[in-house]
């Protein structure tokens, strides 16, 4: 009888390793499916279009189109969503938000064939760094481009500015410094501007707005980039349906009618602009609430507007598409089309007369093609006027050029990529478009021939086939080939590169189920087998633990949902490590007893949580410690040369420590006598190494440079080589060593021990400074949890098959401290960065489970992710949405009460705007009257002010605004447009790290007058720095410290004028004599 | 052995948790609405101050051992056992993750010193240094939970027997006291809490409330009045149970 139980229990064991190595395969199959479906990968293909590249098929095609503008202004307005610009007849419900960009409108409607207001549709992700790339290139840019470095992310595939450069258009770019990122090199002139700091509306377009007019009077460029980005941040901070929105909206209105006038201006025939085409365009449109990153129509759909001082004659009216139009706000017609944003790079392309960029898949779009009046100029360029034709004709043969060309580049494309790439196409579909395109090309010859009989010298098609409608006809319907191999290919594509692979993410998903739930039955078979002896005991005390362990779980599973908890995954995890470890405590505490390792289980805990909290302030506000940590704390206590001395030694004292741990281990856990001392030395030198490595790295001990380097550079290659040394020694040793009598517990113990001290140098290596302390942290915990375990068992009276049974808890906080441990390392950042990208990735995910109506709560859950992600960078603000929120209620209680008095509610808004939240709503009536008397000369204002280049442009804003409310007294209204309150209950709550100087007039506070100032700063030269007080928290600590530490001045403009704006000042200009400015008493009383 | 146990009626239970919450109620009248959020460590200073006397000297009234030790002496017991228990309730929050920044020391001692004043004080006046009954009360949140599912189940008119069959850990005929029950549920409603109102602090809804000490604290707060209740409930149905087992 006992004979087949030991055989059995034999063969069982042996069937162990196999089933682990059967689990780990299914583990790791599923996540490669899974990540096969939710990865999309493209391959980037490094060939660029040249001049000189001939498309082989006859005349007309058989080289790039000629140009039809000489110069292109392109101004990107981040985020502009397709209700900016777009009138609000266009929508079913008017919102604030709409009809501010009233210059586009206005020109849009006046001059119906020279400007028009397109619907483009982005494609996902709708991230401004992948459709700044999908711009320029014409495709379609995945998250991860295979052949994209994370770090780098300048771009390798053809796009416009590498034409450009190449084929001598000169660029110069202004705004947004992501397009330095991406064309580090392609600009004549750049004026880039931190994109970063979201907080900050206005840095990058007050930038913009400096360079931009002055840029359009000169004439060394062919190509200009704006890219603004205050609509974008507004969105991000305060949603679209709020006041920073429209200010900027109506900030970009004034700016747009200035370059607008500019343009007309140089726009008679010789002049520098007399064939430039302005192009103003959102890269992405963005929700509500202001994110952007997903598929959804409203990030999808932006706005593309066009503009050329030139008109192109009247036939152009066919080509434009007719079917949206509708009246605008001023009773005009305003027609709106539609185009794909995959358009883009190959229309300016073709515009501009440059190669099409290699890997662009789009088509010339007609209607933005026809737009330009150069595309309409008789056929100078074209070989082929043999019968005269008219304007429409003329340009339909020119368009059907432009798209053969266009179609042989496309297909070129296809076939380099299908050839190289490392997941192509299916190939069915592949078959298609080519048949699809080999028949276009076969009309491509019978089309000539209809419309230039003389080339083909047959006179009878001439006869046949002489009037014009049959030759449109075949224009026509060639056009309407290339335009369906085009799109079929751009369909393709789309569903390659954009759309996840459900079914492999399904097979994925539930592999990774099967797999789990395969290791769970071998767990549990696994458990039975070992407990049969005490079954009812272990019942009894393991629920109440297996239901924590279970509870931790699943919190920090469900912790994954919200992003704040994802960024904050350290602190979660140290948080239910905490509370296990109390738990635990309490647990011995009720039976009346201490445990000595769980008292320092708790203690690493805090050491483990400083550690992570360390690593973030690091990683936050870069050299700045935040002035609330311990280590900062003691630092002030100690001095700061205790302070860094500490820093320099305490790497090298733990390391200390680890090592002498480890030969302990060792000495203790081998047998070998060869091996255990080969290995010994080479431990103990190489962590001589990296100590003598570290050491020489600190500038806390001196050396001589070159020594130094020496050191740098060859100590990390020695404990490399050690480490493989001792490696390769132990493994050989073990093949053809003399065979041990040991137990298997023993060889398992000694061969890992081996294995250990040979990674430990190289990974406490790559781990850098803080490596030994978590090692330090690391080896502890493992003796508290391994000690725990044995007094378990010890106290439950397990025999060594009780080895296998694991208590939940302690399997919890291995789990848990493996994470903490990670993020202790400080290998978060990297993590961090991928998980951002990812977030906005998952809101894709989310459009594609649209489509499973059951797991359409999921989705939900997922799209909010990206929301928290962008919100995520806000530390500072604490109180601002509070009393912002206040601030809308009021504001919409006003605005029913004049509703309700029968006035619209635009009106009622702009009045609110104008006059200040707390005026009365007599006032805000008045005001109405007031505006709707002065309308005329009201905007017939605006354009007295002409600019002077040096102004900036917020100061004029602020003139014209008091201008406008001179004349609302001249009319006699009662209305006094003074838009703050001055008892100080307006006072918007900032955490900015300095008392506030200039907010909330008159303060409380005595008001600055005199100040000490340090010696350095005393005295000529003065300066005076300026910007936005709106900064991350300590920004403008920052500054300061670098401006002899002087006091920055916090003052809000609104106190003497009607316009809002947070400054800072640090300047060190005498003020003894100066008094604070008193606003100006209210007027409003009626 | 009974007879010298101070008995409480459900009466008196419920007055001294009246009194408790009076208490709070009335620091929160002199501080004023939203004073906890505008100024924590002022607000809990408040709290502190007005609990503080009422805890010790009610808890001390309902002395374990009234024939041994003097109304004084427990009083004296409390006013020891309340820095104490703030050092242990400081050092839980800090192992969690509170912050140890200069700027909240203050709140974080006011603070800890209103969780000892619902955990740790009342127990030591009540047992002073008896660590029989310190062990009892701590391993009350395991009675706690078996009562509330017997009281479920009775009130749903289950058969003992199949309460014995389906939770057969549930010790049944364990003598409690409703000091026990009144010390130790608020004080598990406090900690359990204070635990959950740790939660909205690292979301970005960037409130106010989610700092260090505001939201552990109303977190606590509300833990401990739904302890009272929940104690409350256990000894009314704890002597309605008696009475029918006497009849």
């Amino acid at each position: 009888m006992a004979a087949p139980a030991t055989h059995g229990r034999r063969s069982r064991r042996r069937a162990w390793p196999l089933l682990f190595f059967t689990i780990l395969a299914l583990h790791s199959l599923a996540i490669y499916l899974f990540t096969r479906g939710f990865l999309l990968t493209r391959t980037e293909l490094d060939v660029h279009s040249h001049r000189d590249d001939r498309t082989g098929i006859s005349p007309g095609c058989s080289s790039w189109p000629p140009p039809a503008v000489d110069r292109l202004v392109i101004v990107v307005l981040d985020a502009l969503r397709f209700d900016f610009v777009a009138p609000s007849t266009f929508f079913q419900e008017k919102q604030p938000w709409m009809d501010k960009l009233q210059v586009l409108q206005k020109l849009a409607a006046e001059e119906k064939t020279s400007a028009r207001i397109f619907k483009a549709l982005a494609d996902p992700p709708t991230t401004s760094l992948q459709r700044l790339k999908a711009l320029t290139t014409g495709g379609l840019p995945t998250f991860i481009d295979v052949g994209n470095s994370f770090g780098a992310p300048a771009i390798v595939e053809d796009n416009i500015m590498h034409q450009l450069v190449k084929n001598g258009k000169r660029v110069v770019m202004m705004g947004d410094d992501t397009w330095i990122q991406l064309y580090p090199e392609h600009f004549n002139n750049s004026f880039p501007y931190p994109s970063f700091n979201v907080k900050d509306l206005d840095t990058v377009d007050n930038g913009v707005i400096d360079h931009l007019l002055p840029s359009l009077r000169k004439n060394d460029w062919d190509v200009l980039i704006a890219h603004f980005l205050g609509v974008d941040h507004a969105g991000h901070i305060f949603g679209v349906d709020s006041n920073p929105m429209i200010q900027k909206l109506e900030q970009y209105n004034q700016i747009l009618e200035d370059v607008i006038d500019t343009l007309k201006s140089l726009s008679t025939p010789g002049d520098i602009h007399e064939n430039t085409l302005l192009l103003v365009m959102g890269d992405h449109g963005q929700t509500i609430n202001g994110d952007h990153g997903g598929g959804t129509s409203e990030e999808v759909e932006t706005s593309l507007f066009a503009w050329s001082p030139k008109s192109p004659p009247n036939a152009v009216f066919s080509v434009l598409d007719e079917n949206s139009c509708n009246i605008d706000l001023h009773g005009k017609e305003v027609c709106i089309s539609t185009m794909q944003q995959l358009d883009f790079a190959v229309t300016v392309a073709a515009l501009l007369g440059i190669p099409f960029p290699f890997g662009s898949i789009g088509r010339v779009n007609p209607e933005l093609y026809a737009l330009s009046s150069g595309t309409w100029d008789n056929q100078k360029m074209g070989a082929n006027d043999c019968i005269p034709q008219n304007d429409l004709e003329a340009w339909m043969q020119r368009y059907a050029e432009a798209l053969c060309v266009n179609s042989w580049q496309v297909k070129r494309y296809i076939d380099l990529y299908s050839a190289t790439s490392v997941i192509g196409f299916r190939a069915e579909y592949l078959d298609h478009v080519a048949d699809l395109y080999s028949r276009a090309q076969a009309n491509w010859s019978s089309v000539l021939k209809s419309t230039c009989p003389s080339e083909t010298g047959t006179q009878d098609v001439l006869k046949e086939c002489a009037s014009k409608e049959c030759t449109s006809s075949a224009l026509r319907s060639q056009l309407d080939a290339y335009s369906k191999f085009l799109e079929n290919f751009a369909k393709l594509a789309r569903s390659s590169w954009t759309e996840f692979d459900l079914q492999l993410m399904g097979i994925g998903l539930s592999l990774m189920v099967l797999s789990v739930s395969t290791q769970a039955c071998m767990l549990v078979k696994l458990n039975t087998n070992s407990q049969i002896s005490d079954k009812e005991r272990a019942s009894s005390s393991s629920f109440p633990n297996f239901l924590f362990a279970f509870t931790l779980v699943a919190i920090r599973a469900a912790s994954f949902l919200s992003n704040s908890y994802i960024l904050a995954e350290g602190r979660v995890a140290n948080f239910l490590l905490a509370t296990s470890c109390i738990a635990s405590v309490w647990h011995s505490a009720t039976k009346g007893k201490f445990v000595i390792e769980e008292f320092v289980f708790l203690v690493l805990n805090i050491f483990i949580r400083f550690g992570i909290e360390f690593g973030m302030s690091k990683q936050i506000s870069g050299p700045i410690i935040s002035n609330d940590h311990p280590v900062s704390i003691i630092c002030a206590f100690f001095g700061s040369f205790f302070c860094n001395s500490l820093m320099e030694t305490f790497p090298i004292i733990s390391l200390a420590l680890v090592a002498y741990i480890i030969l302990k281990c060792i000495s203790y856990a081998m047998c070998q006598r060869f091996l255990k001392y080969f290995i010994i030395s080479g431990s103990i030198l190489s962590y001589i190494f990296i100590a003598i490595h570290w050491a020489s790295e600190s500038t806390f001990f001196y050396h001589a440079k070159a020594i130094k380097q020496i050191i740098i550079s060859l100590a990390p290659q020695l404990v490399y080589t050690i480490g493989g040394l001792s490696l390769a020694i132990s493994a050989l040793y073990r093949l053809f060593g003399p065979i041990d009598n040991l137990k298997m517990n023993g060889r398992v113990t000694s061969l890992s021990a081996a294995m250990l001290c040979s990674w430990s140098p190289t990974i406490l290596m790559l781990l850098g400074r803080q490596g030994p302390f978590v090692a330090l942290i690391c080896m502890t915990i493992a003796w508290c949890i391994i000690k725990l375990r044995q007094k378990h068992h010890r106290e439950l009276k397990h025999d060594t098959l009780g080895v296998y049974v694991a208590d939940p808890v302690l399997v919890t906080r291995w789990s848990l401290v493996a994470v903490c441990l990670f993020y202790l390392t400080g290998h978060c950042n990297d993590m961090k960065e991928l998980i951002e990208k990812l977030a906005a990735k998952i809101d894709d995910l989310k459009t594609s489970l649209d489509k499973l109506a059951p797991l359409a709560r999921v989705a939900e859950q997922l799209a909010m992710l990206p929301s928290k992600v962008v919100a995520l960078q806000s530390s500072a603000f604490e109180n601002q949405e509070q009393g912002f929120l206040q601030e809308m209620s009021q504001k919409d209680e006003k605005i029913k009460s004049i509703v309700s008095m029968g006035f619209p509610e635009d009106e009622a808004k702009m009045a609110i705007t104008r006059c200040g939240l707390d005026a009365s709503v007599e006032v805000l009536v008045d005001s109405i009257y007031a505006l709707e008397t002065a309308g005329n000369a009201y905007s017939a204002n605006l354009s007295d002010y002409e600019d002077t280049e040096s102004i900036s442009f917020g100061r004029k804003k602020t003139k014209f605004m008091e201008g406008s409310q001179k004349k609302r007294k001249r009319y006699g209204s009662g209305s006094q447009g003074n838009p703050v309150p001055f008892d100080g209950s307006h006072e918007e709550p900032m955490p900015l790290p300095n008392p506030m100087v200039g907010f909330s007039l008159p303060s409380d506070r005595v008001r600055l007058v005199h100040r000490t100032l340090p010696d350095q700063a005393f005295g000529p030269p003065f300066f005076y720095y300026e910007n936005v007080a709106l900064a991350p928290k300590g920004v403008w600590t920052t500054i300061s410290r670098f401006l002899y530490d002087i006091q920055p001045e916090f003052v809000d403009s609104k106190f003497f004028c009607a316009a809002a704006r947070k400054r800072v000042y640090i300047h060190n200009l005498p003020i003894e004599n100066r008094s604070p400015v008193l606003p100006r008493p209210p007027q409003n009383n009626i | 052995m009974v007879d010298e146990i101070t008995q409480v009626s459900a009466f008196g239970a419920a007055a001294v948790h009246a009194l408790c919450i009076s208490g709070l109620t009335a620091a929160h009248c002199f501080s004023g609405r939203g004073a906890l959020v505008s100024d924590p460590a002022h607000a809990l200073g408040l709290l502190v101050v007005f609990e503080a006397p009422l805890v010790i000297a009610v808890f001390s009234l309902i002395r374990r051992d009234p024939k041994q030790c003097s109304f004084l002496k427990a009083v004296v017991r409390g006013l020891l056992g309340l820095p104490i228990g703030a050092l242990l309730n400081a050092f839980g929050a800090i192992v969690l993750g509170a912050p140890v920044g200069i700027k909240y020391w203050t709140a974080t001692i006011y603070w800890s010193l209103l969780m000892s004043l619902f955990t740790f004080v009342p127990a030591a006046c009540v047992f002073g240094a008896s660590k029989v009954n310190w062990q009892n009360v701590l391993s009350h949140s395991k009675y706690i939970t078996d009562s509330y599912i017997k009281i479920v189940l009775e009130v749903h008119s289950v058969d003992i027997f199949i309460i014995c069959c389906v939770f057969p850990h549930i010790s049944y005929c364990r003598p409690t006291n409703a000091v026990d029950y009144m010390i130790s549920a608020p004080a598990h409603g406090a900690v359990i809490g204070a635990w959950l109102g740790a939660w909205p602090m690292p979301l970005d809804w960037e409130r106010t409330w989610q700092e260090w000490p505001i939201c552990v604290t109303y977190g606590s707060v509300a833990g401990y009045l739904i302890g009272m209740a929940i104690s409350l409930l256990l000894i009314v149905t704890r002597k309605r149970r008696d009475r029918a087992k006497a009849d």
